[in-house]
């Protein structure tokens, strides 16, 4: 991090967060097991939670444990847990959700990495994050302004005036009013 | 459960005085020693926590700055583990709170004027002007005799009560009524203060979250500064001087209501979550319940699991922003340890109903008290306030409080059949001025009294 | 099985790659120069909904049992959330972004240029970590569908609010007006 001169983790309404770790050894396997069940249909039934939490566009973790090297690949004395998100809010307010709702999950992820203090309380937490943190020199979004819940509200929304415009033509306006009030009343928490 | 240690903490961070009017002394320390010496004077003075046997006419809690600690001789290595945004002070986080356009700190008045700054506040209660009044004198004569400080600016505040004691503030709606309960405090909580448990009952907020030492929402000590001895019983207090355009309120209110299928006081209740007179649209969404306002143990007894819709209550309504109480997921989570305890007065001459704008300046002087003002103030400022995206509201910003600095159409929505748009918000309260202070203990007030550098 | 990669259809590409030690100071200012927003290179790619290139120089060392660990040369982090598969992506990255890949992965170990459209596949892909999981709040949404939606739920909130309380008459005209199919 002395590399960097300024601060470009944020882009409208979007936060950057990169992350990476160094692991035990031996805990890849274990880590990609977990991933791999976190992948199936059955372990999928989890990210409810983080859905619920709704404020994450985009978010991903690899387990590294050979970099890239021109042709010669390059072996590191620890395998590496990298971690790399868009979200909407404070970077504060976003690892404190973490931490109260799915302390479970933060530490399967985590506990096999050197120094991980636990997701609770959240201070620590918060400190071990911020260490192991990789601010981005280049953040771009095609939607700045938008957050996930009004990209997901708009779609919504963009899908009742399509399924309402189809059927208008063919309305008296009378019948049309009460279809556009209905539609109104069905999205306006979209809005 | 911990009881508090009510004597080593200032009385107002653990219950409101009920005295309707107010004076804050704005300081600036001059001279250390005989500064220090007038802090262990008021060390004695303050009005404490500890139960009263009779209400006092008059009394006195002092706050200070990180500016005010380092020049009363609190060492560095203190300062350096106070929280980053009390260390910045609030002009600086001007950005982060919305404080932008009329509301910007280069336009802030004295004494938060840019450049000045502010050390010291006293905050003297009084159960009436003349209370007031004399126990000013005393204060100043006694800063005067100590030496040490410059008295920068004064202001005023009172309460505007109805005939039936209520206070209410200069946008017509009664005001107060949310407070969090604390666990410790020795105050009976009421129904309704409080964070929501698993089984949708009321529970006290831990003491932690509000006051240092104590343990918090998390079971654990609240991040503080060192060492014990200055912070223990300590608590953060937010000022800021809210001047309030209630002519403009009432223009935009009308206008709005002359498109609304419902009357302008029923507009007006949607805007905040409670009729003026201070009955929840939760529990009474078709008109206002006087017996119920009137009725503490039933005016603040509610939640939205009833209402997710937003149907009584529009979810971005500002008392629903300010505490979502258990409209947000995961069982109060999110919610718990976002809450503040509010102290604040209103100033300024009331507008007559009807009146042209007079050019007079009103508004709310708010004050909170949190642990951490990051997590508490800030928060609820620029994501609950001024942000929509939580209550699935998008860019709406608070109709009362809010920036509304954001493009067209600034909106807020009014769920119903069909639901109503009241558009072209314009900001109605700016900011005058404002800081972050420390309120310590009795305690706290002895450390700083003996600091020396 | 699908790719760990892939949400529905978006993608999440990770590329790691090493920096010229001497060049990373020429790394640092261009990225902290360049333009954000609409005027960043990454504008001009095309499906893109989030990018960012962070300069990772050294591992981060925890202390307590873990030994110090060093990598060969600091890296050059590459990531993407875009629709639609990889390979035409990597294409569109190669010419959208054009002279500016020179001027941001010239700087790393083996570059080739973005001029052969094989030879900068190839180095992209062999300098890519795959994910083990990828979690996507709209992975069935393109980025067009995101702009366009986004539009509509503009233009119908300006809409609906010049027209409250509009008689049947001119609600029906002025809808199909507003929103063309």
């Amino acid at each position: 991090m002395k590399f960097c001169l300024c601060m470009s983790n944020v882009e409208g309404k979007a936060t950057a967060i990169t992350v990476m770790s160094p692991i035990w050894p031996g805990a890849r396997h274990l880590l990609r097991a977990l991933f791999a069940i976190a992948r199936h249909p059955v372990g999928k039934r989890g990210q409810g939670k983080l859905e619920t939490l709704s404020f994450i566009h985009y978010a991903r973790w690899a387990v590294i444990s050979e970099f890239p090297n021109g042709d010669r690949g390059e072996k590191l004395k620890y395998s590496y847990l990298f971690f790399e998100s868009n979200f909407n809010g404070t970077w504060d307010e976003y690892i404190d959700a973490f931490s109260e709702v799915v302390p479970v999950r933060m530490w399967a992820i985590w506990f096999t990495s050197f120094g991980f203090p636990g997701p609770q309380p959240v201070a620590p937490f918060k400190r071990y994050i911020r260490k192991n943190e990789y601010i981005a020199n280049h953040y771009w979004s095609a939607y700045p302004e938008a957050a996930t819940t009004e990209v997901n509200s708009a779609g919504r929304v963009a899908e009742a005036v399509t399924a309402l415009r189809r059927k208008a033509e063919g309305m008296d306006r009378e019948s049309f009013k009460k279809a556009y009030d209905e539609m109104l009343m069905s999205i306006q928490h979209d809005f | 459960m911990t009881l508090l240690d009510l004597p080593n903490i200032q009385g107002f961070v653990v219950r409101g005085y009920r005295l309707p009017v107010a004076a804050y002394l704005f300081l600036r320390v001059e001279d250390p020693i005989k500064a220090s010496k007038w802090v262990s004077f008021a060390a004695d003075e303050v009005i404490t926590a500890a139960p009263w046997s009779e209400k006092p006419d008059a009394g006195i809690n002092v706050a200070f700055t990180c500016a005010g600690l380092e020049a009363l001789g609190v060492p560095a290595f203190s300062l350096g583990d106070f929280p980053l945004e009390f260390r910045e002070g609030m002009a600086a986080r001007a950005e982060l709170l919305g404080d932008t356009e009329k509301s910007d700190p280069s336009r802030w008045e004295k004494p938060f004027d840019p450049g000045s700054a502010v050390h010291a506040m006293v905050m003297i209660s009084a159960k009436d002007d003349d209370a007031l009044a004399a126990h000013r004198d005393k204060v100043c004569q006694r800063i005067e005799e100590y030496g040490g400080f410059t008295l920068l600016a004064t202001q005023i505040g009172k309460a505007l009560e109805d005939d039936k004691e209520h206070n209410h503030e200069h946008f017509g709606y009664v005001d107060g009524i949310g407070q969090p309960s604390i666990e410790g405090s020795g105050v009976a909580p009421l129904p309704g203060q409080g964070a929501v448990d698993k089984k949708g009952d009321w529970r006290p907020i831990r003491a932690g979250e509000f006051i240092l030492g104590y343990l918090d929402e998390e079971g654990v000590l609240p991040p503080a500064a060192t060492p014990d001895q200055l912070v223990v019983n300590g608590s953060y207090l937010v000022y800021r001087k809210l001047r309030q355009d209630v002519a403009g309120f009432r223009r935009q209110l009308m206008k709005a209501a002359e498109r609304y299928p419902g009357n302008e006081e029923k507009l007006a209740a949607k805007l905040v979550g409670r009729w003026r007179d201070g009955t929840p649209l939760v529990l009474s969404p078709e008109e206002p319940d006087q017996s119920l306002a009137d009725d503490r143990m039933r005016n603040n007894a509610f939640s939205y699991c009833d209402d997710r819709q937003g149907s009584s209550c529009p979810v971005g309504g500002h008392i629903r922003r300010a505490n979502p109480r258990d409209s947000l997921p995961f069982e109060g989570k999110l919610v718990n340890r976002h809450r503040m305890i509010r102290r604040g007065i209103s100033y300024g001459p009331e507008l007559p109903p009807g009146a042209e704008d007079d050019g007079e300046d009103r508004g709310l002087i708010f004050t909170s008290l949190q642990a951490s003002i990051e997590r508490q103030f800030e928060f609820v400022q620029s994501q609950w306030m001024n942000e929509g995206n939580v209550f699935g509201v998008g860019d709406d910003q608070d109709a009362v409080i809010g920036s509304q600095d954001r493009d067209p159409p600034r909106k807020m929505l009014v769920p119903g059949c069909p639901p109503f748009f009241m558009d072209n918000l314009a900001r109605m309260v700016e900011c005058a001025g404002g800081e972050y202070f420390f309120t310590p203990g009795i305690n706290g007030l002895h450390f700083i009294s003996a600091a020396d550098g | 099985m699908a790719s760990p990669n892939v949400s529905s259809q978006a993608y999440s590409l990770t590329v790691l790659a090493p920096i010229v030690s001497e060049r990373i100071s020429d790394l640092v200012n261009y990225l902290d120069n360049v333009g954000s927003g609409d005027a960043s290179p990454l504008s001009k790619v095309g499906s893109t909904h989030f990018a960012r290139w962070v300069v990772m120089d050294a591992p981060v060392f925890e202390g307590g049992r873990q030994r110090r660990d060093s990598w060969s040369a600091p890296r050059l982090l590459f990531t993407s959330n875009f629709d639609g598969e990889l390979d035409p992506y990597i294409e569109r990255l190669r010419v959208g972004l054009g002279e500016c890949a020179d001027k941001v992965w010239g700087n790393c170990l083996d570059y080739p240029g973005h001029e052969q459209p094989a030879a900068f596949a190839g180095w992209i892909k062999r300098n890519q970590i795959d994910s083990s999981l990828f979690y996507a709040a709209y992975g069935g949404m393109a980025v067009e569908d995101v702009l366009r939606s986004l539009e509509i739920r503009h233009q119908l909130t300006e809409f609906a609010i010049a027209h409250q309380g509009d008689p049947p008459d001119d609600l029906k005209a002025a809808f199909l007006s507003e929103f063309q199919p």
